[in-house]
């Protein structure tokens, strides 16, 4: 089996996020570009295959900064990495990218791909049910647990209010992980070092976008109330504080 | 112009959410528009007797959503999406909502807005959507291109009246041929000992707890507030809680007098889970971080040592706490 695992990098949701003078884009200079989650989960999801089957894993990293990225999927297990450029000023549009990772999904040759259900930047769409409508794969989104059994994945997919459903999906297939069976592991220093050796491929996106969704016409800080009311300025004030409406209101 | 509602159907009735999405249809639609609602149900049915906040009716009898496969789903929409060649089609951002979206726009060739959580219809008959971004820290307005399929997170437009729809009628859709994808088996969550949906005080810790160290000092804490202890999804995926403590789009949706939340950066599929909690306590170093954007109290600081100060005092005078 060849799995490939899309990783893409995102700008840290944890950092301060400002807007260029364009009221458009973020200002992505002083950014802290951090691979996607669920790109992360569905990296381990891919290795935790491979210990299991034997598949072999093709890590594909794109955006700002993806090569160190994608020497951490070495060290986790990758077999393989190949870097895909973009825009480094634009957010990864996922319906941008969609065409030419299909393209590379075809070039390889994969039986199944993995991605993250998600991204924050997905703003015109998710990525696993794009690529599956082109390949004309089946696919799943939100899944947590993927198992080869046979010629097919048993895999779960989560619905809301904790809710699970269980499915069998023939190959060749598409995920949008939401988590891996485990949580993904940890690399040492000395592994990443070794990782370091292997040479990097690079695939550059060819194939024309879609067709834009529409126009941004404005980005910009959500209205807020304000954060209702401070309880103060220290631990130790707003603990105090919060023991008082304690007392008197909830 | 005419707009296509793609509702979610359970087997006693219909998901509220698909109600959501018939008031986001009336935002936008204007007098001379159709507002068409998709619900796998038979015509006479619960789901049929909630949906008359559209114009007509379109029931494709079976089985449900909850039951069917996504890659039935999937055909059965399309099909209907080429009859009818609607300008919008609303669906919700949903376990189902997230198979079927995007896999729409680019089959049928339609554009997608993702994240939407409000509609503005301006002057010269254009739409604007604001979708979040970056986990709530960004709202993009987007001028659509039509046909356009908008993916709506629940919990942003009140729910449309549930009156009987006048205009029913059936839908025959082809067979599917080549089945890839089958439903094995459905799964709740066992939820006896811990229900947050009926808990008075949840204490919720995020990401920011790290480890079992503060998930341990958390659980004390929660003791002496008299509070239920719950998760948002990276603590639950990390082992660290168990699943039925998540609070979320895929956890449980709460409803507490008091909800106080211990790094949790509040990104939207949190909030869905409890941003209508009676009062709102958030904790976060980042004060950028978008649960205060529903707090009532807000404290800027390091949650281990809030977590110290607010159990000495709690210590301290137990009884204060009520
Ligand atoms: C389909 C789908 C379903 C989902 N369902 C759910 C769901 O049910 N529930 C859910 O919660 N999420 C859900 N998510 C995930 C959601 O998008 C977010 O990723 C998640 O809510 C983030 O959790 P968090 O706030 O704990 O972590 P983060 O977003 O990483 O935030 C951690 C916060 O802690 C703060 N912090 C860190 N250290 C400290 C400290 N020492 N003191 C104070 N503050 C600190 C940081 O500033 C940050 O704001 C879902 C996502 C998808 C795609
Ligand atoms: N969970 C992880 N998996 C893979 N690499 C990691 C992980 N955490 C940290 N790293 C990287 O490992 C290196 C050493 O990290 P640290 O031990 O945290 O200083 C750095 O390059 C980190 O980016």
């Amino acid at each position: 089996m060849r799995i490939l695992v899309i990783l893409r990098m995102m700008p840290d949701p944890a950092s301060e996020l400002e807007l260029n003078e364009d009221g458009l884009t973020l200002d992505r200079e002083w950014l802290d570009f951090k691979l996607n989650d669920f790109d992360d989960q569905a990296l381990e999801e891919a290795i935790l295959l491979k210990e299991a089957t034997g598949a072999e894993v093709t890590a594909v990293g794109v955006g700002e900064g993806s090569r160190r990225t994608l020497q951490m999927a070495l060290a986790r297990g990758a077999d393989r990495a190949i870097e895909v450029e973009t825009d480094p000023d634009a957010m990864i549009c996922s319906r941008t990218i969609a065409k030419g990772i299909v393209k590379i999904i075809r070039d390889e040759n994969a039986d199944l791909v993995l991605t993250g259900v998600q991204t924050p930047e997905d703003l015109y769409g998710q990525l696993a049910p794009y690529l599956a409508a082109f390949l004309d794969w089946p696919s799943l989104s939100g899944t947590s647990h993927a198992a080869l059994s046979g010629n097919s994945l048993s895999v779960a997919q989560e619905r809301g209010g904790g809710r699970t459903a269980n499915y069998e999906i023939a190959l060749p297939a598409v995920l949008g992980v939401q988590t891996a069976s485990k949580a993904p592991r940890y690399v040492s220093g000395s592994k990443l070092r070794e990782a370091a050796k292997t040479p990097i491929e690079s695939a550059e996106i060819e194939a024309p976008p879609l067709a834009p969704s529409g126009q941004l016409v404005e980005l910009a800080a959500p209205q807020s109330n304000g954060g209702g009311i401070s309880l103060g300025s220290t631990a130790d004030e707003a603990a105090a504080r919060l023991i008082d409406i304690l007392a008197t209101e909830a | 112009m005419k707009i296509l509602v793609v509702a979610e159907t359970l087997d006693d009735g219909i998901d509220p959410v698909s109600l959501e999405l018939l008031t986001a249809a009336r935002t936008v639609a204007e007098t001379t528009d159709e507002v068409v609602a998709i619900a796998f149900a038979e015509t006479s049915s619960t789901p049929a007797e909630s949906l008359g906040s559209a114009d007509r009716l379109i029931c494709v009898e079976g089985a449900n959503t909850d039951t069917l496969t996504p890659e039935a789903i999937q055909s059965h929409v399309l099909e209907i999406l080429e009859c009818e060649t609607p300008e919008l089609v609303l669906v919700a951002y949903s376990a189902m909502g997230l198979d079927l979206a995007s896999w729409l726009a680019a089959r049928a060739e339609m554009g997608l807005t993702a994240y939407v959580n409000a509609l503005e219809h301006e002057e010269g008959g254009k739409i604007v959507a604001h979708s979040q971004l970056y986990g709530g820290k960004m709202l993009a307005r987007t001028e659509l291109a039509l046909p356009n399929v908008l993916s709506i997170t629940p919990g942003n437009f009140p729910e449309a009246p549930r009156t009987a729809a006048e205009k029913v009628e059936a839908f025959e859709p082809k067979p599917l041929e080549n089945c890839q994808i089958q439903l094995k088996s459905l799964q709740s969550p066992e939820l006896e000992g811990v229900n947050l949906t009926t808990s008075d005080r949840i204490l919720c810790i995020g990401r920011g707890i790290s480890d079992e160290n503060g998930v341990e000092q958390a659980r004390q804490l929660a003791t002496l507030l008299s509070a239920d202890l719950a998760g948002s999804r990276p603590v639950v995926d990390g082992g660290l809680l168990e699943k039925r403590r998540q609070v979320g789009k895929s956890g449980q949706k709460v409803k507490p007098k008091l909800y106080i939340a211990l790094g949790v950066s509040g990104a939207p599929e949190h909030l869905e889970g409890m941003a209508g909690s009676e009062k709102i306590v958030a904790v976060n170093t980042d004060p950028d971080a978008p649960i205060f954007n529903v707090a009532h109290y807000s404290v800027n600081c390091d949650l281990f040592d809030f977590m110290q100060a607010l159990g000495d005092r709690l210590e301290e005078s137990p009884a204060e706490t009520g």
